[in-house]
């Protein structure tokens, strides 16, 4: 289990300390105080060195179909901002599983003066090189050099043009901290994508699964993957006494996919770190206690740890007092901006829940 | 301005809630009852943006206990709204050394180091916050009558004597509550609970029909803002600022 977490520098958040980590984490705070910025650390862990996991991790802001980003600017707005060094750093440490870690990306930013060989290269053009006949242009581009370091030993190094569209990365040995990291967004459901091979093949856990599917639809019998014919696709089909066939999973609402993906999650994550971001979206208030009791006790079972961020007090009050055997093992963490920067207070449940039943005190 | 009065027992909140309301011009906003024994938890009352809660603790003795947990409600507050600015204590002058007694309950339940002289006098108290490091706040601790031993309802009788019938209303009653002590020993052995057995004959005369509202009425109907004694003897009540909402 991660027990503790310093993150020195990354994004906006400057000497933020998380020490005393639990089974399941839940992280609330007001809009900008870093909540997704931790999720993405602790998402990195699997593989600090790795090039295409920041980008994918980076690339989560700039999903939308009208706004595209470069990986350039993708990892540029990893860096601390507000820096007008042209070498500036990424780091933070912590412990997982009794050992330390530390990790440390240096970005360097430079200005280059690239051909039309060069450019078209680094865009990803293909070309006979040599045979193709360029024009003497030269375009001034700006670069990024990045050098990972791990636990003090230096792990490979990239380079990042502003112009380039894809990109390579250099990195032969990825070195991993924690082995499995599970990241679900908050509108991941909408886009069906769930992991339901890791559902189906463990028995009492589907049966659990099934009965929590029933809050949701009453009529609730399995779900299948089944073989398109034509195409050879696979598709998931829920069965239900409802309707006389199968239908297609995203013919259901988001409640019953939520849920869906949350649990399947949660066994994808085993032996590693679940991540669920604003875990509550499209959740009804009268399933979050079943739903949430389901997902904390099976994490225990399963030896997940759980980083969960939210909003939403309804969905903070279900986790905490959902499993009151294991108050002790879930920690409220509430991100404060103060003139220091963000400050954390971090609490077992038992103590939240005085907090905010007998002294009124807000945990978001 | 958020402020906290931390008294006694009920007739205290009562009492401060309308020297608040009629005297300070305190607006009622709202009660908080414990619902096993229906005991008046806590009155809040505004003023122009300000706040001031008043929490009946159940007895002096109680009072250190409430103070370490508002001690640690601001220990593990996290919003600056959820932070108060004044703290206010109100007690019998029970005993010639009850103060003392007061004062070392205080400092073993907050880890503080108040003494006697820091009665009735405006101080400050710092305590921890988990994320703002160390806060500040004006603490004020209030024993009534401040020169001699009694209770807050000796002060109120003081401040109901209109007119020759009331000073004799008062008089007699508390002629007659010093003989009942005078008499017997089982009973009425501090200066303080005789204060409140003079108030509750007085107010038993005034209206014996009915308590409550009855003496609701009675109290409402004085000229507060005018009232001399509750000057003197209430001035710590007087904390609304018109700079400092």
């Amino acid at each position: 289990m991660l027990s503790e977490l310093n993150i020195e520098k990354y994004r906006g958040i400057d000497s933020l300390k998380l020490e005393d980590l639990g089974r399941v984490n839940v992280i609330a705070g007001e809009n900008n105080t870093g909540k997704t910025s931790i999720l993405e650390v602790i998402e990195s862990l699997e593989r600090p060195n790795d090039l295409r996991a920041w980008r994918l991790i980076g690339r989560r802001e700039g999903n939308s179909m009208r706004i595209s980003t470069t990986s350039y600017d993708t990892m540029k707005s990893l860096f601390p901002i507000n820096n007008e060094n042209k070498k500036t750093s990424i780091v933070y440490s912590g412990e997982y599983n009794n050992k330390l870690f530390t990790v440390e990306l240096t970005g360097e930013f430079s200005d280059t003066i690239l051909n039309d060989e060069q450019l078209e290269k680094i865009r990803g053009y293909r070309h006979d090189y040599g045979t193709t006949e360029y024009e003497h242009n030269e375009y001034e581009v700006s670069l990024l050099d990045i050098y990972y370091k791990i636990n003090g030993e230096n792990f490979g190094s990239d380079k990042i043009y502003n112009v380039q569209r894809g990109f390579a990365t250099s990195t032969d040995i990825i070195a991993s901290i924690v082995e499995n990291v599970v990241y679900v967004s908050p509108t991941q459901h909408a886009n069906n994508s769930f992991y339901l091979n890791a559902l189906m093949t463990d028995p009492k856990l589907y049966e659990q699964f099934v009965e929590i599917m029933k809050e949701f639809d009453p009529d609730f019998v399995s779900i299948n993957s089944v073989e398109d014919e034509m195409t050879r696709s696979r598709k998931y089909v829920v069965l239900s006494k409802k309707f006389n066939e199968g239908l297609l999973l995203n013919a259901y609402g988001d409640g019953m996919k939520k849920a869906m993906l949350l649990l399947s999650a949660l066994l994808k994550a085993k032996d590693g770190i679940l991540l669920l971001d604003e875990f509550e979206t499209a959740i009804h208030v009268s399933v979050m206690g079943k739903v949430f009791k389901w997902i904390i006790e099976n994490a225990a079972k399963l030896n997940v740890q759980i980083f969960m961020t939210s909003h939403s007090l309804e969905a903070i009050n279900s986790v905490l007092k959902c499993c009151p055997d294991m108050q002790k093992d879930i920690r409220m963490i509430t991100l404060v901006n103060t003139e220091d920067g963000v400050k954390a207070r971090n609490v077992d449940a038992l103590k939240a829940i005085q907090l905010m039943d007998e002294y009124g005190l807000e945990l978001r | 301005m958020k402020a906290v009065v931390f008294c006694e027992g009920t007739t205290d909140l009562l009492m401060i809630q309308f020297v608040l309301q009629y005297k300070y011009g305190w607006k009622y906003d709202g009660f908080v009852e414990n619902t096993v024994s229906n005991r008046l938890m806590k009155r809040i009352l505004v003023k122009d943006g300000a706040k001031i809660e008043i929490r009946s603790c159940g007895g002096i003795t109680n009072i250190p206990d409430e103070m370490r947990r508002f001690q640690e409600q601001m220990e593990y507050s996290t919003k600056k709204e959820e932070l108060f600015d004044k703290v206010i204590i109100l007690i019998d002058h029970d005993t010639v050394d009850s103060n003392k007694i007061f004062v070392d309950k205080l400092n073993e339940k907050l880890q503080t180091n108040f003494n006697e002289r820091d009665i009735n006098v405006d101080i400050k108290w710092k305590t921890d916050n988990l994320v703002f490091k160390e806060i500040e706040l004006d603490f004020y601790i209030s024993c009534l009558p401040e020169e001699e031993t009694g209770a807050i309802e000796s002060v109120m009788l003081e401040a109901l004597v209109t007119d020759d019938i009331e000073e004799n209303l008062v008089n007699n009653s508390e002629k007659f509550i010093l003989y009942i002590r005078e008499n017997q020993d089982r009973y009425l052995q501090r200066k303080s609970l005789i204060a409140k057995a003079v108030f509750n004959t007085y107010f038993a005369i005034r209206t014996p029909e009915e308590k409550c509202g009855e003496r609701s009425r009675v109290l409402r109907a004085y000229d507060w803002k005018n009232n001399e004694v509750l000057n003197k003897s209430f001035g710590f009540l007087d904390i609304y600022d018109n700079d400092n909402k």
